[in-house]
């Protein structure tokens, strides 16, 4: 990690305990100069629509820290339509996360909300959006909202965060049986949830820009489709943050013109990108570790042409088709028939059908530190998988938090994998 | 037989239909099958389940679930996907379980029940009885009441506890314990009175009559959902959205404490903790296990400590064996000379004292494999320090995790307990302790009197232990003396994030590959250790003014961090090590 970006985590660890709203001032600073660097000086390396989403979540989370009152802290899983047709900016502990830890700050944060009651064993992203709130470098917003999809950490994290915060919340219940009751009881469920968001910022939801969000989104999972079916002829030289991206982008961003944006430009690059060569080609399951470096030039370097990450199962988890007509039954189909719902094979066969579709090699599964829900698959995933064909790697790391990352024995377990893969 | 796990199972619809019931819950010795099947960062409870489906009583029947949480999900699908594992049971079934308890959720309950049963009367044979389901149900309810009504008792709260551990604490605790867990007592209303009327036309009011012919006046379906409706509404686990029930119950007047369990890699049972320390005056007592009984002696200490400090003062409670303390009855004699001797699992220390507190001999030896004969042998040192006056030993209490292997001990005590006895004495201002052993540490919060208010103990590992330091100090090649002066001098703010001791060990390796100087590294092992052990500091609300105790207080690098973490002053014992020894011959001195 450069030093720079070392010196800042320090500074605000230092900051926080007694000037929790300076050490915000500080994030923000630092996120508003990565999100005018992005916009302004876009690297060559990495593809426009990298930099573009790069640029628009920085800002977005800068403004955040500066001033949540309007905003909503929601699970990923959470329809954003809502937010979107309110004008309500939102943000998940996935994004949170993944940008503290790339500030080199995420310990005081994980330590904070292990003091206050959060357990070891959980999972790390929940465990630095509980730290920034008990520490007071993010206050309150005008609401939350969650799912109980996908996991159990939702539940605790988000009942927490209404009694500390004392906001509204707002919480959908995902039946575990997937059929259309389910989609009805979701659906209703997603209109009270919308009937808090308009009391929480007092603006009334006016059902055509919900219409309008809904119809972006529905534009926006078909180009990633469409740029999924383009994927598996083209090599990209960078292959690990543009997954989180999508992850991120085709959740907490659906309806938003920047999604779509990002969808075309996306599409775009992949149409310019390079006919794909000899490498080896990953569907990747879960959320990855994009702050490690030795990870990330394993799939990412410029050099690249041994391995890369040709899809991730959660940004692919839903990507249905929408009907604007009925915005609150779409969004809660989504829900319903997400992959990450229901029984854990569910999951599997859509890890199945991306390896498929996308003609991969290998499979790596990342158990996220604390994370029960694919941890507690991975054995059961890799044997279904190496069944298929499909190598598999199950992987323990953390997206967040360096002091589960165990650096050399991942790199080394990696680079086992990709050998293998190689070789054969 | 159905093996079940969860309070929301509709049981009383079980047994209408003649189903044999069975909640394996039972310790293992480990997870050989399990860890075979499953990542072992999943809940050791859910892997009990699995164990038991393999080769334990669950093998053969019918298996019904319910989606309570990530790991109970992840077993389930494991064992469902694996064809030579599902072949072990009878059948298996997992009931969706809504996270509220009204409206649309009691619906879709409603029909989930119905859907069970129907497909359980085809496949059991067996048919569901009207009559026998609204018994069982007002047995349940019943109980819950005969509960409601009675006096002082202490409550299992937080995650589910075996039934060797729930025999355990009843036999410790000085109440009646009941058990709130998922596998507990279920708190279920009365069937509503109209489920119990029939009609038959014209024989109402005449007993004599033919009643073949009643019918029942609720409709089925409006009885299951009453019945979903009573089920989705006990007293909630935390898994569920509205929880403020569960905080109802601690306001009880009759509940004098709470014995509150975490299992191992199970998440839903931690805030709450904190919350009820942070809301309540009640005493609590945390505890967590891994369903094996791995810890069981640290457990039992604990559990003792968390008794005495319920008892009413003067009470004495029987200790472990069933005695009850002998204390020595010999005259009172200025002379009287009572000894502590603290078992620990580093080191054994006694001290002796007058009955006016004034030390007057004291030995600290290895504890080694035996803790028996290293207690003798520092026993049999402080007689020879004392000479003749040996001859005036009234009292040996013994203390420490070895206190039950001294035969020649008179009495034992915990060594929270005498811990805060030997810190109030030795500091009588002190309100907060923070001893630093060799393999493990605790804070106690006292109150003036010297009374135990609160306490924690770490758990297993030895992250932020002395022992912790001792592995630090052979990698950096040096001794834990030099650790200690090397980090007042250090010039680099460094971190080490890891806490595991392993991955600190790796970190501090490549440290010293980058030629990092030894005191920077000294003093980023020291911040880890402070961090830890105020993180315990703030998880019992200890407040100043802190005293430090146990070996690891002589290192000045930890204790300066320490106290530069609680932004107060931390006043270190004069005999930091015999604290506990000093506490435990006080005790004695007290008898
Ligand atoms: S990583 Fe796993 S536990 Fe954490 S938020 Fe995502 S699904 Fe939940
Ligand atoms: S936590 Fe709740 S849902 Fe899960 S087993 Fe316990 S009582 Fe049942
Ligand atoms: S102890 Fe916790 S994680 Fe384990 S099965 Fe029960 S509720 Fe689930």
């Amino acid at each position: 990690m450069n030093d720079t970006i070392e010196k800042l985590g320090r500074m605000i660890e230092r900051q926080l305990p007694d000037h929790p709203d300076r050490a915000a001032r500080l994030l923000s600073t630092a996120y508003g100069a990565v999100s005018a660097q992005a916009g302004l000086f876009p690297s060559k390396r990495r593809t426009r629509s990298r930099e573009y989403l790069q640029s628009y979540t920085a800002r977005l989370l800068s403004g955040m820290l500066r001033d949540p009152s309007a905003s909503a802290v929601v699970n990923i899983f959470m329809p954003s339509e809502i937010f979107c047709a309110l004008d309500m900016p939102i943000t998940a502990p996935e994004v949170l996360a993944t940008y503290v830890v790339n500030t080199a700050c995420e310990r005081v944060f994980i330590e904070t909300a292990q003091d206050n009651g959060a357990s070891e064993t959980c999972c790390s992203f929940h465990k630095v959006l509980s730290g920034m709130a008990d520490s007071g470098i993010l206050k309150k917003p005008a609401m939350i909202a969650n799912t109980t999809l996908a996991c159990d950490a939702n539940q605790l994290t988000f009942r927490r965060l209404a009694e500390l915060w004392k906001v509204p919340h707002a919480l959908v219940d995902v039946p575990y049986k997937i059929d259309e009751e389910a989609v009805h009881y979701v659906a209703n469920q997603l209109r009270a949830t919308a009937r808090v968001a308009e009391e929480a910022s007092g603006r009334k939801l006016d059902p055509d820009r919900l219409r309008e969000c809904v119809a972006r989104s529905g534009e926006q999972i078909k180009n990633f489709r469409k740029y999924l079916k383009r994927r598996k002829q083209v090599h990209f030289t960078e292959s690990l943050t543009p997954e989180m991206l999508h992850i991120v982008c085709n959740h907490l961003y659906l309806g938003s013109e920047e999604g779509l944006k990002y969808s075309r430009m996306l599409l775009k690059d992949a149409e310019k990108a390079a006919p794909r060569g000899s490498e080896k080609r990953i569907v990747w399951m879960h959320v990855l570790p994009n702050w490690q470096e030795s990870i990330k030039t394993l799939f990412q370097g410029e050099q690249n042409d041994t391995i890369e990450i040709a899809a991730c199962d959660l940004a692919c988890s839903a990507l249905l088709p929408m009907n604007p007509d009925e915005p609150y039954e779409s969004m809660a189909r989504r829900l319903v028939y997400d992959t990450f719902n229901g029984p854990g094979i569910r999951r599997i066969q859509g890890a199945l059908e991306l390896c498929r579709s996308q003609e991969a090699d290998g499979v790596v599964i990342f158990c996220q530190w604390g994370c029960k829900q694919t941890q507690g698959l991975a054995m059961t995933a890799k044997r279904v998988l190496e069944a298929e064909g499909y190598p598999t790697l199950v992987l323990d790391g953390d997206g967040c938090d360096r002091a589960n990352g165990g650096a050399e024995q991942i790199v080394t377990r990696a680079n086992a994998f990709i050998e293998q893969l190689t070789v054969s | 037989m159905i093996t079940y796990l969860c309070k929301y199972t509709p049981l009383e619809l079980l047994t209408a239909m003649g189903a044999d019931l069975m909640e394996p819950n039972r310790d293992v010795r480990d997870f050989r099958h399990a860890d075979a099947l499953i990542h072992s960062s999943v809940c050791n409870h859910a892997k009990i389940l699995l164990e038991e489906c393999l080769a334990g009583d669950a093998a053969g029947t019918d298996l019904l679930l319910t989606n309570c949480c990530d790991s109970v999900r992840r077993v389930y699908d494991t064992v469902k996907e694996d064809p030579q594992l599902k072949s072990r049971l009878a059948s298996m079934e997992m009931l969706d379980l809504p996270h509220n308890a009204y409206g649309h959720a009691i619906d879709s309950y409603t029909e989930e029940l119905i859907r069970f049963r129907g497909r359980y009367e085809a496949s059991s044979g067996h048919t569901f009885d009207r009559q026998r389901f609204l018994e069982s149900w007002k047995k349940q309810a019943d109980e819950w009441e005969v509960f409601s009504e009675r006096g002082d008792f202490i409550a299992i709260m937080g995650a589910r506890v075996s039934n060797e551990l729930r025999a355990r604490i009843r036999d410790i605790m000085p109440l009646p314990v009941i058990d709130l867990t998922c596998g507990g007592l279920r708190s279920m209303p009365q069937p509503p009175a109209e489920a119990f009327k029939r009609s038959c036309d014209g024989c109402e009011g005449d007993p004599s009559a033919d009643r073949s012919g009643e019918t029942w006046l609720m409709d089925d379906r409006a009885l299951m959902r009453a019945y979903a409706e009573a089920l989705l509404n006990q007293i909630p686990c935390t898994r569920m959205e509205d929880v403020s029930p569960r905080n109802e119950l601690l306001r009880r007047k009759s509940l004098k404490g709470v014995v509150y369990h975490s299992v191992k890699f199970c998440d839903y049972y931690s805030y709450e903790y904190a919350d009820i320390r942070r809301l309540t005056e009640l005493p609590v007592l945390k505890i967590e296990t891994d369903y094996t009984s791995q810890s069981e002696g640290q457990l039992d200490t604990r559990m003792k400590a968390f008794a005495e400090s319920l008892c009413p003062s003067g009470k004495t409670l029987p200790d472990s064996d069933g005695t009850i303390s002998r204390a020595s009855n010999s005259a009172d004699s200025a002379e009287d000379i009572f000894v502590g001797i603290d078992s620990g699992s580093t080191s054994t220390n006694v001290a002796a004292i007058s009955r006016d507190g004034r030390l007057l001999a004291s030995s600290i030896v290895r504890t080694g494999a035996r803790a028996g004969s290293a207690a003798e042998r520092a026993y049999e040192d402080v007689r020879q320090q004392l000479g003749r006056n040996a001859a005036r030993i009234r009292s040996v209490t013994a203390t420490g995790y070895g206190r039950e292997f001294i035969t020649f001990a008179d009495s034992t005590k915990t060594e929270i307990s005498c811990h805060a006895k030997g810190a109030h004495y030795a500091d009588p201002d002190a309100r907060c302790v923070i001893d630093i052993g060799g393999q493990d540490s605790k804070v106690i919060c006292l109150d003036e009197d010297g009374n135990v208010m609160n306490f924690v103990m770490n758990d297993k590992c030895a992250a932020g232990t002395g022992r912790f330091l001792e592995m630090m100090a052979h990698t950096l090649e040096t001794d834990l003396s030099s650790m200690s002066r090397l980090g007042l001098t250090w010039k680099k703010d460094l971190t080490i994030s890891s806490t595991c001791t392993v991955f600190a060990e790796s970190e501090v390796v490549s440290l010293i590959a980058e030629n990092t100087a030894p005191s920077d590294i000294v003093h980023a092992l020291n911040k880890s250790v402070a961090g830890r052990t105020c993180g315990m500091v703030k998880r019992v609300r200890g407040s100043g003014p802190y005293m430090m105790t146990g070996g690891v207080a002589r290192n000045k690098g930890v204790a300066q961090e320490i106290s530069s973490r609680l932004g107060e002053p931390l006043s270190i014992a004069e005999y930091p090590d015999l604290i506990g020894a000093i506490g435990a011959a006080l005790f004695g001195a007290q008898n």
